[in-house]
């Protein structure tokens, strides 16, 4: 089994002590990595019933699949818990070389149980575990908090997974930063590793990890790089990283602007818009590299800028969209220092960017005063921002119920706020635009962990930049029928690339999943083809179906915010265009094999997939 | 007999160095279809670029009137 260790670390918090297991290798076989957590995340719900996600009997596990540390841009790390805003799965994907430690250090996954009373933090060095005293990092941000656990370990290269501020004090939609300041962003993972009182995890390790045929490994990889270079896609987000796709989006109305009532930003005029990857890179002296220091990478779409005599990260599309567009902050200082803020604080700048600008329209429309905030809340006002963004992360004043998430914070604020409250299941709605892309709306509708654009990402389907003939999509998705499928398509292939741990940026557009079943055959030893990875990725995405019926969910969740499809907007690129999410929905069920009451899926379905044994 | 078009001109500004090019176009108009396939004879892959005008991105259907001035995008599509 190469590209697995074969070993999981499972940490008991409450008692301080760990055990190591053998990594189930039919579990491996059936769900790759991810789908592994999942899958022993399914057992703890079936044995403990309904968990708190903030309570001691909630688990975190966090895996590292087969490609991570052994193939081009094998970069992602899954975090996997029970959200502490949906109160379903949570699962989220951090970039850069954590994974790529966790399996040089022997183990192909942590599991932290229980909760430790006082502050910890857990290194793990060449397969050496301790778990250590945070007393003196509880507090701390998350650059002081690595500097100080840098010096204390005095490894090289040591790479580090941390909370900030945000996931102690259990803000609902806090999340892990590393060291190379990628993040595991979404579903409040960070107040999981809060509640536990585990402010951060240090991994380092020298092991070598086996793949299966290095030759054919070898070569796969060197045409993938050939491909990447050839790519247009892959070179644009080479040139600009995410952020070049901003100006682009504006102009394709597939922005939210001032909390998806608006349809136009900066009268549309290119020229106007300053938050722009392009233009930043004009003002800020820049540079592109890859997101991890042990992850090859071609694209190297992670990219910095220098500000203050400094390199700090540059700002993701999403940040600039959630942030930016959607607040009306047309400022790229301002949205710097707001990236810089979060990532310090440990806020998700989606899930924050979205509940700062429905609590901004809550001010705008009379439901909150600047008695309740202290200040006036404004479109466009940076400094209320920072202030709201310190509020949140700290629990202070309003800052308290915003830290619950839009869900939960409208019904505190007033029932009618929660007709704007842009969410599925909990989960914020990040920045693609369901009146443009409608499979985007879909996508958020039926996704396992809430509204989450990289649980398919459909968009690039629908724009006719990456197609996937070998699966049948030769041309962008017209008719109702073939948007639906071509979401259930790439739900399942981003479920497969996130479980094997592979980034999606250089396959969607670049190459074809013929390769990729190459890849994953060449690492792991398994011969599977095309539709084999498909078969994974669909049955990882039923076995998280499963796991979130178990846990209570009801067909009425799957839905879109109304604002998205029965509020058209009278202006901009998508004036007049509402989701037609019913219809679709009707088709998602149908084709999924679920039924319409229950949201289960048929059981022959189940037991195509082999997920009709020792589950339901 | 072979039809003989009016040759008219239109402006393509490329984003975001904002550098012009003329393109010949037969008169009136030509698709945004047509008009990216005359692009990428000058090294523009037609499928990652959009044409915009008057603040919207245009579909491949529609057209362009000479003596228009657009607006050439990148589709970095990234998350």
């Amino acid at each position: 089994m190469g590209g697995f260790i074969g070993r999981i670390l499972d940490i008991d918090l409450t008692s301080r002590t760990y055990k190591i297991h053998s990594t189930k290798e039919e579990w491996v076989k059936l769900y790759s990595m991810m789908g592994y957590a999942i899958r022993l995340l399914y057992e703890e719900v079936r044995r403990k019933g309904m968990i708190d996600p903030l309570g001691s009997e909630n688990t975190l596990i966090i895996v590292a699949g087969p490609l991570v540390g052994t193939y081009l841009s094998g970069s992602k790390t899954a975090f996997v818990s029970i959200s502490p805003l949906t109160g379903y799965l949570g699962k989220s994907m951090m970039a850069g070389s954590f994974g790529t430690m966790i399996k040089r250090s022997g183990f192909d996954g942590i599991v932290l149980r229980g909760v430790s009373t006082t502050p910890v933090y857990i290194s793990i060095v060449n397969g050496a575990v301790e778990i250590r005293s945070a007393d003196h990092l509880w507090g701390k941000k998350t650059s002081e908090t690595f500097k100080v656990i840098e010096e204390e370990i005095g490894v090289k290269n040591l790479k580090i997974a941390a909370i900030g501020p945000a996931g102690e004090k259990l803000c609902r939609f806090a999340c892990i930063v590393s060291n190379e300041y990628r993040v595991a962003g979404r579903t409040g993972i960070g107040a999981v590793m809060g509640s536990k009182k585990v402010k951060a995890i240090a991994v380092y390790g020298e092991s070598t990890i086996e793949v299966a045929d290095k030759r054919s490994l070898s070569d796969l990889v060197r045409k993938h790089g050939e491909a990447c270079l050839k790519s247009p896609r892959a070179n644009a987000l080479k040139s600009y990283g995410t952020a070049g796709g901003l100006v682009t989006y504006v102009l394709d109305g597939n922005v939210p602007i001032k909390n998806w009532s608006r349809g136009v930003f900066e009268d549309q005029d290119p020229a106007k818009i300053k938050i722009t990857g392009q233009v930043m890179q004009q003002i800020y002296k820049s540079r592109g590299k890859s997101c991890g220091t042990e992850v090859p990478c071609v694209i190297q779409c992670h990219k910095e800028v220098y500000v203050d005599g400094t390199w700090v990260k540059h700002p993701e599309f999403e940040t600039l969209a959630l942030m930016g567009t959607n607040l009306l902050i047309n400022d790229p200082g301002a949205l710097i220092t707001i990236n810089r803020a979060c990532d310090e604080l440990g806020l998700d700048t989606i899930s924050t960017g979205a509940v700062i600008g429905w609590a901004m329209e809550c001010y705008e429309r009379g439901y909150i005063s600047k008695n309740d905030v202290g200040f006036e809340l404004k479109w466009g006002d940076v400094d209320a921002v920072l202030n709201l963004i310190n509020m949140i992360a700290y629990r202070e004043g309003i800052g308290s119920i915003l830290a619950e998430g839009v869900a939960r914070a409208c019904k505190n604020i007033h029932p009618n706020t929660c007709d704007f409250a842009p969410h599925v299941k909990g989960l914020e709605v990040p920045a693609h635009h369901p009146r443009r892309y409608y499979t985007i709306g879909l996508v958020y509708a039926t996704s396992n962990i809430g509204a989450s654009h990289l649980q398919g990402m459909t968009f690039l389907l629908e724009r006719g930049v990456a197609l996937l003939p070998e699966y049948g999509v030769e041309e962008p998705p017209k008719s109702l029928e073939d948007k639906v499928r071509s979401v259930i398509i790439t739900q399942n292939l981003c479920n497969f690339l996130d479980s094997v741990g592979m980034c999606k940026f250089p396959v969607f557009g670049v190459i074809d999943f013929d390769h990729v079943a190459k890849v994953y055959s060449a690492v792991t030893g398994y011969a599977v083809d095309k539709d084999e990875v498909m078969k994974i990725g669909e049955r990882v995405w039923y076995l998280e179906r499963l796991l979130n019926l178990n846990l209570g969910l009801k067909v009425v969740e799957d839905r879109l915010p109304s604002r998205f499809s029965e509020e058209p907007l009278n202006e901009g690129p998508v004036r007049g265009s509402v989701c037609p999410i019913g219809d679709m929905l009707k088709l998602f069920y149908e084709y999924r094999k679920l039924d319409k009451k229950s949201g289960y899926p048929e059981p022959a379905k189940l037991k195509e997939l082999e997920l009709d044994t020792g589950l339901q | 007999m072979t039809e003989r078009h009016e040759r008219c001109e239109i402006e393509v500004v490329i984003y975001p160095e904002n550098k012009p090019l003329k393109v010949d176009i037969d008169c009136p108009s030509i698709s945004v279809r047509e008009l990216l396939k005359v692009l990428e004879e000058t090294g523009i892959p037609r499928d990652y670029y959009a044409i915009a005008t008057e603040g919207r991105i245009l579909s491949q259907e529609e057209n362009v009137q000479a003596g228009a001035r657009v607006l050439l995008l990148p589709l970095v599509m990234g998350g």
